[in-house]
């Protein structure tokens, strides 16, 4: 009977802290710019035990940084958790890459339903002011210009945005920290 | 208290075997799920949506096309067609790691206006010129994905490069018993 309830419970705690490791908060190597998130051993051997669980949780099939560069924000850049209920206003200029977009996901990681059909903002259609910066509303209101749905408000309403910086420039892979990235601020929230 | 340091130590051992084999059974299933054609063949995905639920954080700017691999007995030589302003090739093995990937920009895809590699597999016994000139990657699995991605600049272009897509071909070069040793 001990031995049984030992098994049990070596099973319990080691499949528990696993999952909370694979959907915990930074690991090793992990590189923050504002609420942006990324790690440069993504998608490659180096990438260690966890990273490595983590991408093919939320990320399967990611590219390494020389060829991709992948940034997400849950949080916007108050450290808040990003939510459907809420608007948000992402600005910015020409980003460090040969192309870019910026897509928003549900909590199951998949792309958010919405009746526009419209899931993300990418560096060839984008509207930009004179000067080439741009802003985009984050909303599940629709927006003239440059807008991503956020989905339905009243659903469990958490999601995120990923970043994708294909064929980087060479300083973002040498130091992602001093990357300038889009800012993401909260408008309101109903 | 024995009896506390071996649950405490068989948890441990679980959770790092749970981590470890989590990436395999994760492409494992993915695998399953891309497989609408047959192995070493590709497959052109549609415009991901919010109903594309194959594998996770699609980019809906992308058209895709996939090739779950098996280089077990043969090598697999891979021909895509570029298409402006991004095309790449890459290739992930069992446990998730993109062990190459090559785009537009490539010297060779200049050269000759595609990208051409040949997939050799680790266990893969067989001489050299079986595949000729082209290009070798090696990959560290005998099975796992190979991805073309295309970055669709409008909507009104993806029939244009749906069309320059499915010119892309993949080739068998299976060993004759006589190189194989």
């Amino acid at each position: 009977m001990r031995v049984a309830l030992g098994i049990v419970l070596s099973l319990a705690l080691g499949l528990g802290s696993a999952f909370l490791a694979v959907r915990g908060g930074l690991a090793a190597g992990d590189v923050r710019v504002g609420p942006w998130r990324t790690n440069l051993t993504t998608g490659s051997a180096d990438a260690d035990l966890y990273t490595r669980a983590r991408v093919a949780v939320g990320g399967l099939l990611a590219l390494a940084p020389s060829e991709t560069i992948y940034f997400t924000a849950a949080t916007d850049a108050a450290g808040e958790p990003l939510r459907a209920s809420c608007d948000y206003v992402l600005s910015g200029g020409e980003l460090p890459a040969r192309w870019w977009s910026i897509t928003a996901y549900g909590a199951d990681h998949f792309l958010i339903p919405n009746a526009a059909g419209r899931y993300s903002i990418g560096q060839t259609t984008l509207l930009r002011e004179a000067g080439g910066r741009w802003t985009a509303r984050v909303s599940s209101q629709p927006s003239d210009g440059n807008w991503i749905p956020s989905g339905d408000p009243g659903a469990s309403g958490e999601l995120s945005l990923t970043l994708r910086l294909y064929n980087p420039r060479a300083e973002v892979a040498r130091d992602p920290a001093g990357a300038e990235l889009p800012s993401l601020a909260r408008e309101s929230c109903r | 208290m024995r009896w506390l340091v071996g649950v405490l130590l068989g948890a441990v051992v679980v959770h790092f075997v749970a981590v470890a084999a989590l990436p395999y059974a994760i492409m494992r299933a993915a695998m399953g799920r891309m497989q609408r054609a047959a192995t070493n063949e590709l497959a052109h995905s549609p415009l991901a949506t919010a109903e594309s639920r194959g594998i996770v954080r699609p980019s809906p700017d992308l058209a895709y096309s996939s090739l779950v691999f098996d280089v077990s007995e043969c090598a697999l030589e891979v021909r895509v067609p570029l298409t402006a302003p991004y095309t790449s090739l890459s290739g992930f093995a069992a446990n998730t790691d993109n062990f190459f990937a090559v785009n537009d920009l490539g010297t060779s895809a200049k050269v000759i206006g595609e990208l051409q590699v040949v997939l050799w597999g680790p266990t893969l016994r067989a001489s050299w010129d079986a595949v000729g000139d082209a290009r070798i990657v090696h990959s560290p699995s005998d099975r796992g994905i190979l991805l073309v991605r295309r970055v669709v600049p409008s909507q009104t272009a993806f029939a244009e490069i749906d069309a320059a897509r499915r010119r892309a071909v993949a080739l068998e070069h299976c060993p004759h018993s006589d190189v194989a040793q």
